[in-house]
């Protein structure tokens, strides 16, 4: 048995330094689709992030990866970030779809302020992204909410 | 000898254990194509405009190995004395007025105007305008910890009309205007609407706390506010200039420790300072019942 305070004081320190990393994993939302197209695996995110008191900001992201591909159509169809105050909605922001073509990697980040509540105050970041190759479609809803 | 290997053998696992921790957050990201990175790669894109990729976006995009902005707060360093100083003032303000206004449980009824101004509105998804202005009022029901498990918020036009109707009950949260619904958890309302909760951030997002004592509408007032400096222009949605700067300012009742006033202040690229939000508390009332009108939303369900 170790009685070395030095050493679960490092332990300590390594548990919360291990747990804060994977806290920072676990504000994502990601679905995949394996074998897409037969040639990658596609790639969809959300994020939700407080910047500073001023501002949060939201992301979306469509990419490929195992291995890395271009593929046809990349990006998403519509994508919204709104906060929300105890369930009311105080900026709704509607964006536009947006795709790349021949690319693998497509994301985009929106700003917004940051607005005093009293309660339950959250951003959130939804869409649909949009994958295609060939005759292979995909186009997965995601959406993510953090506390903000 | 013996000490220093025991203190080299903590050091290494923490390094270890905080490696695979940082390795986790670069699998989970795509990190062989995708290299996750700090926020701060996020403040230095060029301002983005709606619907738009700015070209450092663009350029970034070409690269397939780009690096892409991650939920990933800064690392800052010690706080020091006078802003921890300013930051312990605010808690223990608030501290003292809401255990003054809460006494167990209860309805707790909270009423706000708020008056923002914007270059642009957006719209709830029925295509309905949110308004700038608008009256926020929530009744929230306490249990005994003083955690809100049953809440009702409306969203009203200044002319009292209801623009929003949410409510919370049995942990899911309905906005019973857009038939939405998601799940949630019982919280502790704030009566500062939360400027104390950021305060107490302020040192992580690098945030510059200073306070004052003024008159406001006769009454002498603590003013505390809340600076950040953005490295460069910063465009967010809804406004049509640029943002350098920012600040979140407070007003509290000298005595009693209440909310006067919250105002959220934009300084623009070209120098102007333009005051964004203004927060007037109406009505912070503890142990008043809804109305029948008000506590018969709670029932209501949504499809969605």
């Amino acid at each position: 048995m170790i009685r070395r305070p030095k050493f679960w004081l490092g332990v300590a320190l390594a548990i919360a330094l291990g747990v804060y990393q994977v806290h920072n994993v676990l504000a994502y939302a990601t679905t995949s689709y394996p074998n897409f197209a037969g040639v990658t695996t596609a790639v969809a995110l959300k994020d939700v992030w407080v910047v500073n008191s001023t501002s949060w900001d939201a992301k979306v992201q469509s990419y490929t990866t195992n291995p890395v591909r271009n593929i046809g159509t990349i990006g998403w169809t519509w994508w919204t970030f709104r906060d929300t105050c105890n369930g009311v909605i105080i900026d709704n922001w509607v964006q536009p779809g947006s795709v790349r073509y021949g690319a693998s990697n497509h994301w985009d980040v929106g700003v917004d302020d940051r607005d005093p509540c009293g309660g339950s105050y959250r951003g959130w970041s939804m869409g649909t992204h949009d994958f295609k190759e060939g005759d292979s479609i995909w186009r997965p809803y995601l959406e993510t909410d953090e506390g903000i | 000898m013996r000490k220093k290997s025991v203190l080299l053998a903590s050091v290494s696992l923490a390094l270890l254990v905080g490696l695979v921790g940082t390795a986790v957050v670069w699998a989970q990201s795509g990190a062989e194509e995708n290299h996750a990175v700090s926020w701060v790669r996020q403040v230095v894109l060029e301002p983005i405009r709606p619907g738009e990729q700015s070209s450092a976006n663009a350029a970034q995009q070409a690269a397939v190995d780009a690096p892409i902005p991650v939920s990933v707060p800064p690392g800052r360093s010690e706080a020091t004395d006078d802003q921890e100083t300013i930051r312990q003032a605010i808690q223990t303000l608030v501290a003292q007025w809401s255990g003054t206004v809460r006494q167990g449980s209860g309805w707790l009824h909270m009423v706000t105007h708020h008056m923002r101004d914007k270059d642009r509105v957006s719209s709830l998804p029925n295509g309905q305008a949110i308004p700038l202005n608008y009256i926020s009022e929530t009744w929230y029901h306490l249990n005994d910890q003083g955690q809100a498990v049953e809440v009702i918020a409306f969203m009203r036009s200044e002319d009292g009309e209801p623009v929003q109707i949410s409510t919370f009950r049995g942990n899911i949260w309905r906005n019973l205007t857009v038939g939405e619904k998601w799940g949630g958890e019982p919280f502790t309302p704030r009566l500062d609407l939360g400027f104390s909760a950021d305060a107490a951030q302020a040192h992580g997002w690098g945030s510059t706390l200073s306070q004052q004592t003024v008159t406001l509408a006769g009454r002498t007032a603590l003013r505390f506010t809340m600076r950040d400096e953005f490295g460069s222009p910063l465009l967010m949605e809804g406004y049509a200039q640029p943002v350098i700067s920012a600040e979140r300012r407070a007003y509290f009742d000298a005595r009693s420790g209440a909310l006067l006033l919250l105002e959220r202040v934009l300084v623009t690229a070209d120098g102007k300072e333009r005051v964004v939000e203004r927060v007037d508390p109406i009505t912070i009332e503890y142990g008043a019942e809804p109305p029948a009108e008000v506590l018969a939303f709670l029932q209501q369900e949504v499809t969605k």
